[in-house]
């Protein structure tokens, strides 16, 4: 009798949690879907190509956004990179018997889920208001500054992985400390630091709100740092709200291909993390 | 008999932050034997092996008192170079702990550290895996990667990383309980044979590994040192009666 009464339950929770996995499925697929079907038919060559026209004149495309984008992403990723994986290393190797880093730790955690505008406002405050110029640099800054904790976080939870009897065995041999961490603890938790830093760039890739007071928006081609940048997100977000069909047409195919290089990304970390941690050999020794 | 002293461990007392865990340890390992710690979980055996290299000192709050004698010198100085130290006091664990690296290089590994190169480094090697009874199993495939080897060959590698660096004393901290009968025979074997060259302590939970393998037996309880003494008379005549108790398996 209990028995039947367990499998009912069994069944009832299962439905129950089947149901909002699909409730949670069902927005996802259709804010897909929506994007895919508006945007993948604008998706030409010339969006990537041409530049803009002037406003109203039918035509063009968004290069100027690509390629302020690729700039802004990758400097930021560059700046984002060494700072964030050296805090995990430190943090998970130098940091760990000291309350002082371990505080600091914390407050990193909590800085992954801050709102990515107040890394903006932050920003704006320090390298906008002074130079009186909204410019390219301060963007960087921004993203980068939103990276910095994603990736040191990873770090350190893929270190802390790392067994402690790998250490040991390395001290009983008589390593010092940083060669250790050099030979033994990075190379244990590659594939995670990877993973980390993969998602830390798919994270900045589809921010609007640091960028919206900081590189603000260019309608030109634009190489200097020191001057407003256009990039992706920011023009999808102006195009959407502007008056002209083809701008939103535009819009939605930069959407697209927005949310599918997060996509990629995000499945190449998942990909790498699942296939380091299962054999983390699979690639040949090279000497 | 003096002479023969490895190291002289006296009036040893650890502490984990302010817990006492080890009481006053008085003990002898001499050189070219294999000492044999025993006694029941917890009892402080792990905990003074790990003091043998200073292991403890990776980890905060950890304090030592009284004396640990190796080469003329008390181990327990403030001032002691502890890489050296543990490039004289090599260590094996309870689970093989390969690095991320081939074969060759996990063998390497402590060579390199000393600066050996080229050819010298090759041979050392190979006389290394030679030693360590993995020669045969290994040679073709050296660059592979060490996690591709068995449990059983993983230890036996890491048996290899340690003595390549021609330690004299070598910690072995319980080196079989994760390994099968036979991995465990080759190891114990391997062990009887190393002597020769080095001294060994070895930390176990099998007493018949004790009995089998070792010169030495070290009776702990409860972070006492009860008995130490030739394995021979520990097992059949032990002059303390918690010894016996334990021996035929009376608790434990």
């Amino acid at each position: 009798m209990r028995i039947y009464r367990r499998k009912v339950i069994n069944g009832v929770m299962l439905f129950i949690s089947f149901l909002t996995a699909l409730y949670g499925l069902f927005w996802l697929f259709w804010i897909l879907g929506t994007l895919f079907v508006n945007g993948f038919r604008y998706l030409t060559l010339d969006l990537f190509l041409q530049d803009p026209t002037p406003p109203g004149i039918e035509g063009g495309g968004l290069r100027h956004a690509f390629v302020g984008h690729i700039i802004i992403t990758s400097l930021a990723t560059l700046i984002g990179i060494p700072i964030g994986v050296c805090a995990g290393i430190y943090y998970a190797e130098y940091g760990r018997n000291s309350k002082f880093f371990m505080a600091l730790k914390n407050i990193t955690d909590i800085m992954v889920s801050t709102p990515s505008i107040i890394m903006g406002a932050v920003m704006y405050a320090l390298m906008v208001v002074p130079f009186k110029q909204f410019n390219a640099l301060s963007g960087i800054l921004a993203l980068a500054l939103l990276m910095v904790p994603v990736i040191s976080v990873t770090t350190y939870e893929m270190l802390d992985l790392v067994p402690h009897t790998l250490r040991e065995a390395a001290y009983a041999l008589g390593a010092y400390k940083w060669q250790i961490i050099k030979d033994v603890t990075l190379r244990a938790a590659k594939f995670g630091i990877l993973t980390g830093i993969l998602l830390g760039v798919a994270r900045i890739s589809g921010e609007t709100a640091p960028l919206l007071f900081t590189s603000f928006n260019n309608a030109y081609l634009s190489f200097d740092l020191f001057k407003p940048m256009a990039t992706l997100t920011v023009t999808v977000f102006n195009y959407i709200m502007g008056p002209y069909d083809y701008w939103h047409k535009q819009a939605w195919a930069a959407a697209l291909f927005l949310t599918l290089l997060v996509l990629v990304l995000s499945l190449l970390a998942k990909a790498l993390l699942y296939f380091g941690t299962l054999n983390p050999f699979k690639w040949k020794e090279k000497r | 008999m003096k002479k023969n002293i490895e190291i002289e461990v006296k009036n040893l007392n650890f502490y984990y932050g302010e817990k006492l865990v080890l009481k006053n340890i008085n003990l002898s390992i001499y050189r070219n034997k294999i000492t044999a710690l025993i006694g029941p979980s917890g009892c402080g055996k792990t905990t003074f092996l790990r003091c043998l290299n200073r292991m403890h000192d990776l980890y905060v709050g950890n304090r030592y008192e009284g004396e640990i004698i190796f080469e003329g010198k008390n181990i327990l100085d403030k001032n002691v170079d502890l890489i050296s130290l543990r490039a004289k006091i090599g260590m094996v664990f309870q689970k093989p702990t390969p690095f991320p690296m081939s074969i060759f290089d996990n063998v390497a590994y402590g060579l390199r550290l000393k600066g050996i190169k080229g050819s010298e480094l090759k041979e050392r090697v190979e006389k290394a895996l030679i030693d360590a009874a993995l020669w045969d199993e290994v040679k073709d495939k050296l660059r592979e990667s060490a996690f591709s080897l068995s449990g059983g060959q993983q230890q036996r590698l890491c048996i290899a990383r340690a003595i390549a660096v021609e330690p004299k004393v070598l910690l072995f901290d319980e080196p079989t309980s994760a390994l099968d009968p036979i991995s465990t025979s080759k190891i114990e074997e391997l062990i009887v044979k190393l002597k020769s060259k080095i001294t060994i302590v070895i930390v176990t939970h099998n007493m018949q590994q004790a009995a089998r393998i070792s010169d030495y037996t070290a009776f702990m309880y409860l972070g006492e040192l009860i008995e130490i003494g030739p394995t021979e008379k520990v097992f059949t005549t032990p002059e303390k009666k918690l010894t016996e108790d334990y021996i035929t398996g009376r608790f434990g």
